[in-house]
């Protein structure tokens, strides 16, 4: 496994556990679930802080194999591709954002509310998880690629 | 329009040069293993520097390295 990919799987478990715990925090867990939630948040903050020593420990062992090439062309190559399924993921969901913000001024929000409340508080929380996911699909899009050998 | 496939002959190349590990030829060319790991196995082209790279290495020309043939089935 290339130090690239490690970087991938630090960065999609920190970005689970972030999303796992912002999600937690806003919305709680369903009914009946919540004695789990102390236990739940427990494990997010220990993903988090593993993987930010992983990160760390990384970042330090750059300097200990001298001459060690750690990102080459394949790897700005992949993480290219990356970028691109993140814009489109964020192009169309930004997308759906404002047309649905669109609908619910333009008929009511008995119409559009459906998907959620266009609240400002609301439309943060999506534009927070919009961000989240978008990173999600950028480091799962470069774990596909790593994966597949190309 | 026929289907061509970029071929090579690094890991017969890395065999005749004292089997070089795939490891000291990421060194030698500045990449990482696994990118030549990945080319050996034809699931990546390398861009021309890196071909070139490569080819220096071994101290023979582009084409006794890569190959561009149509893909046979």
């Amino acid at each position: 496994m290339s130090k690239q990919e490690l970087y991938a799987w630090v960065s999609l478990a920190s970005t689970l556990a972030i999303l796992g715990l912002y999600l937690m925090m806003v919305w709680g867990l369903p009914e009946g679930m919540e004695s789990y939630t102390a236990g739940m948040i427990d494990i997010f903050i220990k993903v988090i802080v593993i993987a930010f020593v992983v990160e760390l420990l990384l970042g330090l062992s750059k300097h200990t194999k001298a001459g060690r090439i750690d990102k080459d062309e394949r790897d700005i190559l992949i993480e290219g591709k990356g970028f691109r399924n993140a814009y489109y993921f964020v192009m169309v969901a930004i997308s759906m954002m404002a047309a649905h913000l669109f609908i619910s001024n333009l008929f009511g929000e008995e119409i559009a509310m459906n998907v959620y409340r266009a609240t400002p508080s609301m439309t943060l929380h999506a534009l927070l998880i919009l961000f989240l996911l978008t990173s999600l699909t950028k480091t799962l899009t470069q774990l596909y690629c790593y994966r597949q050998g190309t | 329009m026929a289907k061509f496939l970029i071929r090579n002959t690094i890991r017969t190349l890395r065999f005749h040069n004292g089997e070089m590990t795939q490891q000291a030829l990421a060194d030698q060319v500045g990449v990482t293993r696994q990118t030549i790991h990945a080319i050996e196995a034809a699931k990546y082209s390398p861009s021309l520097e890196l071909a070139f790279r490569i080819a220096a290495v071994f101290e023979v020309p582009l084409e006794a390295v890569f190959q561009y043939e149509p893909e046979t089935s």
